[in-house]
């Protein structure tokens, strides 16, 4: 439907692979304003089509391509997209994001999202062109079986031959881990990846080795002077910040890992404790001055955090910080090298780097207390390449690694120390550490993940300073940084832009007057929190901590005030949950592994655990839902759901 | 989608067809000419080539011929943040990320990495989001350096 709104392209589209037909989806401006883009378009789109009864791998279970309001608009940082779905590793709702260039293409070809239900009879890829979906053989064009990066050229190559010239174009695809149902296989789309929950096994299930987009569609802003005025302060804003304009362009999120030894917040030996004696063999700095050839971004980013890294001669990815520490650490290896070479491996292939690393680390543990005979053990990384391999490729010990930690410790036993929430494994926070952080790994929507868990480290020790170990407020930030990250997603902008909330002073002073003082204050604010929370349209402005706002308006030209976003981030993440509570999703479902909330991390400081339970009785104060973690259906009223 | 477009006056020549970076143009040779509205990307290169003046901008307005040598080029200012919307929008392929100065160095400019390729569309400068780049005449009009 067509849209008074500026950003958007005003068309959502329901793809059949099956009788491969389309239709329109309807999608009117009141859907716009409440469900801005992105995740929480998917979220509503999920909310319309599953009633609970679905299987991930069913034809039923739509895979859902969706951009923000802002992609295209030349807003910073608003080069992504968003791919949600049922997950194959979670059984739940959930999103990945991802950068590169797709999103925008996909505007260009007149899409906000698309909805890809059915299933290919045969290998397939999909080329879209303006909005018309051509289906091309994957088997006759060589596709099926090629690992990541050779599928996108071979996937160029057949474009430029059809079309005679090098137009451009967006494309994601999936590896041999998608095509064999890795329940944690990723989709890559140039670089990037939407690594996480298993969206690429869905895709290979599907038989969709990849889609191509591309389109000649103008995206409009509204106030094109006030946009760009806007755009370039924002710019400076970003590059001016100490975190985006110094550390994530230097050492992109690899940087943190000194800062997480520091704080024994790096998790190693698969989470029995959080220092690694050989960290600076491994650490940000070692990978910037030995490794690094350039730094690299997503279309549209003055940050770019992305590492490009020299391998046997040849630039490929460098490792990002949770890759980074549960391919070192976490298996306590301190080859760097070799992590660079299962980073690439892992891409290669198309599985999440994350639940790859944190599956290898519980089966060698396994391995060690006697529960599975892998052959696998702690310090030996060096035939990791050979494995991961056959994960890949479904073989030998492999097939079982492929259905990760959480389904294996049910087969095996051990579940005390598979390291997943929901199925999900944990990123290389240690959360006993960062206890808000382990709040947010247990409640996250999609599971064991850091950024949708509320990123709490980043006031616990890698950004602010406030108490690691207090329950105390941690609820309630928990509650906002999730619902603005939410919000900032949907709009298409990337989480980093959001460091900008912390104003520069409190990061370049750690020991300064102000950041001490708001240090010790925080845990004291959780009042505050939770009133901002409970009454977020009372804020009927625009901040400067959160840029993002502003730039929406001058787009879209809908109204978007600090309260109205907060609320956006809220409906959206509430809706997620509520769909995945039709699947039976609920408080005993928000746990972590034992290893995590009953043993100290430090023997001596019985307070170095996750006090779950405490902060999971305020979160669900706070969210409005009931003590069974569903939301109540007051809060599905006030938020506009029902 | 609005789009460049050819009119009568076409001889079918095919100069715009062979020169258009994204293959929108067809015809048969002495014959009309069109262009494929889907794909165009409104460079109008097809416009500054056209000898017998046949081609109307996406508004609708006639062009004029313009010869390469008075073609404008894209100069990339200090305020440039690296961020590739001009890389990506480039339909020759001409612009990419500079190299960083020294080992650790992170403020990447885009650079006009094959200026003989360049057909001063500007479209680099529409899609630059903080006004860092801008169309220059080359002050010389010596000839521009071999394809790298």
């Amino acid at each position: 439907m067509p849209t008074l709104y500026s950003g958007y392209m005003g068309k959502v589209v329901e793809l059949d692979l099956s009788s491969q037909t389309t239709r329109k989806y309807p999608w009117t401006d009141e859907d716009r304003r409440k469900f801005i883009g992105g995740k929480i378009i998917a979220a509503k789109i999920l909310s319309d089509l599953l009633t609970g009864h679905e299987e991930p791998f069913s034809e039923e279970n739509p895979l859902i391509i969706s951009t923000g309001p802002l992609t295209g608009t030349g807003v910073p940082c608003s080069g992504r997209f968003n791919i949600s779905a049922l997950s194959p590793q979670t059984g739940l709702v959930t999103s990945s994001n991802c950068g590169g260039t797709f999103g925008l293409f996909l505007k260009k070809a007149g899409l906000d999202a698309i909805i890809i239900r059915g299933k290919c009879a045969e290998h397939t890829w999909l080329e879209i062109d303006n909005g018309r979906f051509t289906f091309h053989s994957a088997d006759d064009d060589g596709l099926w079986g090629l690992n990541v990066t050779p599928s996108q050229e071979r996937m160029a190559a057949l474009l430029e031959e059809k079309w005679g010239a090098k137009r451009k174009f967006g494309q994601m695809v999936i590896g041999p881990a998608g095509e064999n149902l890795v329940l944690y296989a990723g989709i890559a789309s140039d670089e990037r990846a939407a690594g996480r929950t298993g969206l690429g096994a869905l895709m290979g299930w599907k038989n969709l080795k990849g889609i191509s987009v591309t389109g000649n569609h103008e995206i409009t802003v509204a106030s094109p002077e006030k946009n760009k005025a806007w755009n370039k302060k924002f710019f400076n804003i970003l590059r001016n910040h100490p975190l985006t304009g110094k550390q994530m362009p230097r050492m992109g999120t690899a940087g943190l890992v000194s800062p997480m030894q520091m704080r024994s917040m790096l998790a190693t030996r698969n989470f029995s404790a959080g220092q690694f004696e050989h960290f600076d063999k491994v650490c940000g700095e070692t990978l910037a001055e030995q490794h690094n050839i350039v730094n690299k971004g997503c279309v549209s980013c003055p940050i770019r955090c992305s590492r490009t890294v020299n391998l046997d001669g040849k630039p490929v990815k460098g490792p990002e910080l949770e890759t980074l520490g549960l391919l070192s650490a976490n298996i306590e290896n301190d080859d760097l090298e070799l992590v660079l070479r299962l980073n690439n491996e892992l891409d290669e292939l198309g599985m999440d780097t994350i639940s790859c690393a944190g599956t290898i680390a519980w089966a060698m543990e396994a391995n060690e207390k006697g529960l599975w005979d892998n052959g696998l053990s702690f310090g030996n990384a060096e035939e990791l390449v050979q494995t991961i391999r056959d994960i890949a490729q479904r073989k030998g010990i492999g097939d079982e690694l492929a259905l990760g930690s959480k389904r294996l410790a049910e087969r095996y036993g051990g579940e005390d120390f598979a390291i997943q929430s929901k199925g999900l494994e944990l990123s290389a926070y240690e959360p006993r550490r960062a206890v808000g952080m382990g709040l947010g790994y247990a409640v996250s929507n999609r599971g064991g993940c850091h950024l949708n868990g509320g990123y709490l480290v980043i006031v616990e020790g890698l950004g602010l300073f406030i108490d690691p170990q207090t329950p105390r407020a941690k609820a309630d930030i928990t509650m906002m940084f999730q619902d603005l990250m939410e919000a900032v997603a949907a709009a298409g902008q990337c989480l980093f832009s959001t460091y900008v909330f912390f104003p520069s002073i409190l990061i370049t002073r750690p020991n300064g007057p102000v950041t001490t003082v708001l240090n010790k204050a925080l845990p004291h604010t959780g009042g505050v929190f939770r009133a901002i929370n409970k009454f977020p349209l009372a804020i009927q402005m625009h901040m400067p901590i959160l840029p993002h706002t502003k730039a929406f308006e001058n787009a879209t030209g809908m109204k978007m005030k600090m309260g109205d976003f907060i609320r956006c981030g809220e409906r959206g993440y509430t809706l997620d949950r509520q769909v995945s509570v039709r699947f039976g999703v609920g408080a005993k479902d928000d746990k972590l592994p034992k290893r995590l909330t009953d043993t100290p991390q430090d023997p001596n400081n019985p307070s170095t655990k996750v006090p779950l339970d405490t902060m999971k009785k305020t979160y669900y104060q706070a969210r409005g839902w009931t003590q069974e973690g569903r939301p109540k259906v007051s809060t599905l009223k006030k938020l506009k759901i029902v | 989608m609005a789009a460049y477009s050819i009119t009568d006056k076409c001889i079918g020549c095919g100069t715009c067809a062979n020169s258009c970076p994204v293959g929108a143009i067809r015809g048969q040779r002495k014959a009309l000419h069109s262009i494929d509205a889907d794909i165009c990307v409104r460079c109008g290169l097809c416009g500054r080539l056209c000898p017998k003046g046949a081609i109307l901008d996406e508004l609708g307005n006639r062009t004029t011929r313009i010869p390469k040598k008075s073609w404008a080029h894209p100069v990339f200012e200090e305020t440039c943040a690296g961020c590739s919307l001009c890389v990506v929008s480039c339909p020759k392929n001409c612009i990419r990320i500079g190299d960083p100065a020294y080992q650790g160095d992170t403020h990447m400019r885009a650079i006009l990495s094959h200026p003989a390729d360049c057909i001063g569309c500007g479209l680099c400068v529409k899609a630059c989001p903080i006004d860092a780049v801008h169309l220059e005449k080359a002050a010389s009009e010596a000839k521009e350096p071999a394809q790298t």
